[in-house]
């Protein structure tokens, strides 16, 4: 009985959490989109699209996991790729972004010049990724419990590693040389969405530890809010602003 | 009528109504705004009217001269009928060296002299920077002494300065420099993020009090009066 209940109020509680998590990321890709708008030169304007799309993409992944992984990993793999994809696509315009706010130009990693090469080394481990998964899917069939470890991990470890490898490097580099307090403070805060991502990585997967995980999606989703919010200086109007 | 003859169209009509005109001649004018906010269109607007009125324009940049067209490409500004002397990082006439100020007022003052009998435009984007690498006091004479320079001839400066990067204090000092200065903001109206553009000083205007929508369009930059 008291299981009973225990489990009841576990669900629920990982129910209002997951909501206020999706809640949460659909808020932050609102703002990033809202500045975007707002924007006028490209660059920047990527930006705030990458910071909307990661957002996005978080909710999307949520939906599959719980809806759709159970049933077809070759989905999850898709889609995987795409919300990589646009992580990758926010982090080389964080760069590029970094390069103009550097008083001396500096061109981090040499990006500018490597960038669509490791496109290029992306899409393809994007579908390499894919192909394995789907080959090995037709063999054993679309279960994701069916899957030998090793595929699932290569059917998304692939890209993951081009953009964890990039990431890692440039970013770092390009808060430091940058002068740029609101690209500086985006990137402290997506440095503590990747902090809650990894951290979600060793939690079980069991339903006892479900609020644990939605905590921490709802921990990520806020980083990403604040990351969208860090986008450009917002100042509010007053009624010193008003036409008189 | 003797007034309206000393100021020089914006390039931009709608910006032009607002501050009567345009910019007066012989004066030196400040874009002031957050990265993205598009505070470089002004300039490339100025620098394209200023060519198709055959003046002397200078751009003086801290990129490329290939970087700079082709963000104004994206503003719909096309040199390629006319193009400005480019001082550089490369591409241009002469190479700007940011961390040489002698070497940028001798080229400036240079091409002065060779183009005296001319209307002189100058747009530089590269206050920030220079304000980055060096203390402020010393870009603060650096541009006293150019202005004074400059203002010899017939000509107009315009900069832009990115708010955020530098400390209040120093954007007031600069502020303080410049004939005019143009404001470009973000604004959160409730749920909304508006860019809202103020004309905080021009010499020979009188006081404009109030906020302006502004945005960028396939016609160039519409400006409207701001009402919550």
């Amino acid at each position: 009985m008291s299981s009973d209940i225990l489990s009841l109020v576990l669900t629920v509680l990982s129910l209002i959490i997951v909501l206020v998590a999706e809640g949460t990321y659909s808020y932050a890709a609102y703002w990033a989109f809202n500045i975007r708008r707002a924007l006028a030169v490209r660059i920047y304007r990527n930006q705030a699209l990458g910071v909307g799309l990661v957002s996005l993409g978080f909710i999307l992944i949520f939906f599959d996991y719980v809806l759709v992984s159970s049933f077809n990993i070759v989905i999850f793999v898709v889609i995987q790729a795409l919300v990589t994809a646009m992580f990758f696509f926010f982090i080389d315009s964080a760069v590029l972004d970094g390069r103009m706010s550097d008083p001396l130009l500096r061109d981090t990693i040499h990006w500018r010049r490597i960038r669509l090469w490791v496109w290029a080394i992306f899409v393809a481990a994007s579908v390499a990724s894919i192909c394995i998964v789907v080959y090995y899917a037709g063999l054993i069939g679309r279960n994701l419990s069916l899957l030998p470890f090793w595929v699932s991990f290569i059917g998304s470890a692939l890209e993951v590693v081009v953009v964890v490898i990039v990431g890692i490097i440039a970013l770092p580099m390009t808060a430091v040389r940058s002068r740029d307090p609101y690209l500086r403070k985006q990137l402290a805060w997506l440095a503590g969405f990747v902090v809650f991502l990894a951290a979600g990585g060793p939690v079980p997967t069991s339903p006892t530890y479900a609020p644990v995980v939605f905590a921490l999606q709802f921990a990520m989703a806020f980083c990403l809010y604040k990351s969208a919010r860090s986008l450009a200086p917002l100042n509010k109007i007053s009624k010193e602003t008003e036409l008189k | 009528m003797r007034l309206l003859s000393l100021l020089v169209s914006t390039g931009q009509p709608s910006l032009d109504s607002i501050l009567t005109d345009g910019y007066p001649e012989r004066s030196s004018i400040l874009i002031v705004g957050p990265p993205g906010i598009g505070k470089e269109a002004l300039g490339y607007w100025f620098t394209l009217s200023a060519l198709a009125r055959n003046d002397f324009c200078i751009y003086a940049t801290r990129l490329s001269a290939s970087e700079v067209l082709q963000d104004a490409r994206a503003f719909d500004v096309n040199f390629s009928h006319k193009v400005p002397f480019w001082f550089a990082n490369s591409g241009g006439q002469i190479k700007f060296e940011i961390n040489d100020l002698a070497k940028i007022s001798y080229n400036i003052k240079e091409v002065l002299k060779k183009n005296s009998d001319r209307k002189i435009r100058i747009v530089t984007d590269v206050l920030s920077s220079l304000l980055m690498l060096n203390q402020p006091e010393t870009i603060y004479k650096f541009m006293s002494q150019l202005f004074e320079e400059v203002k010899q001839y017939d000509s107009i400066v315009l900069a832009t300065l990115e708010e955020g990067m530098h400390s209040p204090n120093v954007i007031a000092a600069m502020q303080q420099l410049f004939d005019g200065v143009i404001e470009l903001k973000l604004y959160e109206e409730g749920l909304k993020v508006i860019p809202l553009l103020r004309i905080r000083k021009m010499r020979g205007t009188p006081p404009l009090p109030g906020y302006f929508n502004f945005s960028f369009t396939k016609n160039g930059m519409e400006v409207s009066a701001y009402v919550k």
